[in-house]
């Protein structure tokens, strides 16, 4: 089937066959992300895959991660569904990568952080404040605030993979609040660094210093990240400029406005616990602040969302 | 076309952006609205993401700008 046809086939059976999550929320618990639920769906992937034939013929690429008898019989179906033209592998559970997630001294950026309370995220920047001379490191408010406020440490690696010993970092030590059911600007927080933990300067992953900051104002731009999860990935800046992006938050929704937008045209620009990396640009210069991402839906890719580095600095009052 | 009338695009599409949100939302589920390469215009365009696919039902413009309709499912913060 021509490309256009086994498009609009695949979404007509993930919404048949309910092959995506359904989200509820509970407003019975207040702010966190512990609040959402979701119903799972069948692990059962569907996709496009190119028929072996000849040109500009594709098929459903099915995926089944469940392999049991209930998968068996839905599988039955969507390959009735689709008269055979059926690209069937049987496959595990993927697993995300995981990079950066061990214990760094000195501490580097890129390399996973979080509240003791909170899900790990990533160290965007180490930064100074005027007349200071303490090191903050530098992340998303999500990564480094505990919305019950029950704790200000901060831990290296993140919540998600302490080691047990000597993990405990810094202190938070400022933010700029989120409003959910607002619009908010930025999503960022500072850490004091402990005196006893040294930090390296702020090296990319190229091994060569952040150069400056500049603002993506135009797409096509090259950019770069190096993220807990996911590791160092490139992408190109797309839309930019955006304005009254709804962004799950919690038990409710938060409104984010002058953000930008990257992809990877090959594999994901990033995944759950990159947030608070920094973005930047061929010339080593910091263009933005990672904080959320989603699934262009029409494509499957991974659609990652930024706040620019310039609106962050100045909210937190902060330099490098 | 020159960098200068790249840039007045991006101005005018600056300026189209707060209008436009309400007009469009009139018409279709929006979760964002801002600028971006229009591969087809080789120029810059309104980008309107949609929590829906109407695309067919709406707009190809918005005051002479083009729109490029972009599908986004749920977003939500990159932590772990």
């Amino acid at each position: 089937m021509k490309l256009q046809t086994a498009i609009a086939l695949r979404d007509e059976l993930i919404n048949e066959f309910a092959l995506r999550p359904t989200f509820a929320n509970s407003p019975s618990m207040g702010p966190g992300f512990r609040a959402r639920r979701s119903t799972p769906p069948p692990s059962i992937a569907l996709g496009i895959a190119p028929a072996d034939a000849k040109d500009d013929d594709y098929i459903i690429a099915i995926r089944d991660q469940q392999q049991d008898s209930e998968a068996q019989e839905l599988i039955g179906m969507l390959v009735s569904r689709c008269r055979g033209e059926v690209d069937l592998r049987k496959m595990s559970i993927l697993q995300l990568r995981n990079v950066n997630v061990g214990q760094v001294r000195p501490l580097e950026i890129g390399f996973s952080v979080s509240n003791a309370n909170v899900p790990s995220g990533t160290i965007g920047l180490f930064v100074n404040r005027p007349n200071c001379k303490e090191r903050y490191l530098l992340s998303n408010y999500h990564v480094l605030v505990d919305e019950y406020f029950s704790s200000t440490v901060i831990t290296q690696p993140g919540s998600d993979e302490k080691t047990g010993g000597h993990d405990d970092v810094a202190t938070l030590a400022d933010f700029v609040p989120i409003s959910v059911g607002g619009v908010n600007f930025v999503d960022a927080a500072i850490a004091r660094i402990d005196k006893s933990v040294s930090n390296q300067r702020n090296i990319l992953a190229s091994g060569v210093p952040i150069q400056g900051v500049s603002n993506v104002q135009a797409g096509h731009i090259r950019v770069s990240k190096n993220g807990r999860t996911t590791g160092l990935t490139h992408g190109l800046t797309r839309g930019f400029g955006l304005n009254n992006l709804s962004v799950a938050w919690g038990s409710g929704v938060a409104f984010f406005n002058d953000v930008f937008e990257v992809y990877s045209p090959r594999s994901d620009f990033s995944a759950g616990g990159d947030s608070g990396s920094l973005i930047y640009n061929e010339y080593n210069e910091g263009v933005g602040l990672l904080f959320s991402g989603g699934i262009e839906l029409s494509t499957g890719h991974d659609i990652t969302y930024a706040i620019p580095l310039t609106s962050v600095l100045n909210a937190l009052n902060v330099y490098f | 076309m020159s960098s200068k009338d790249l840039e007045s695009q991006i101005k005018k599409i600056e300026s189209l952006k707060a209008l436009a949100f309400p007009a469009l939302s009139k018409l279709a589920r929006i979760n964002g609205v801002g600028t971006t390469w229009d591969e087809r215009a080789g120029g810059y365009a309104l980008q309107v993401n949609l929590l829906d696919d109407v695309t067919k039902s709406l707009p190809t413009s918005f005051e002479g700008v083009p729109i490029v309709y972009r599908l986004i499912g749920q977003i939500t913060p990159r932590a772990r």
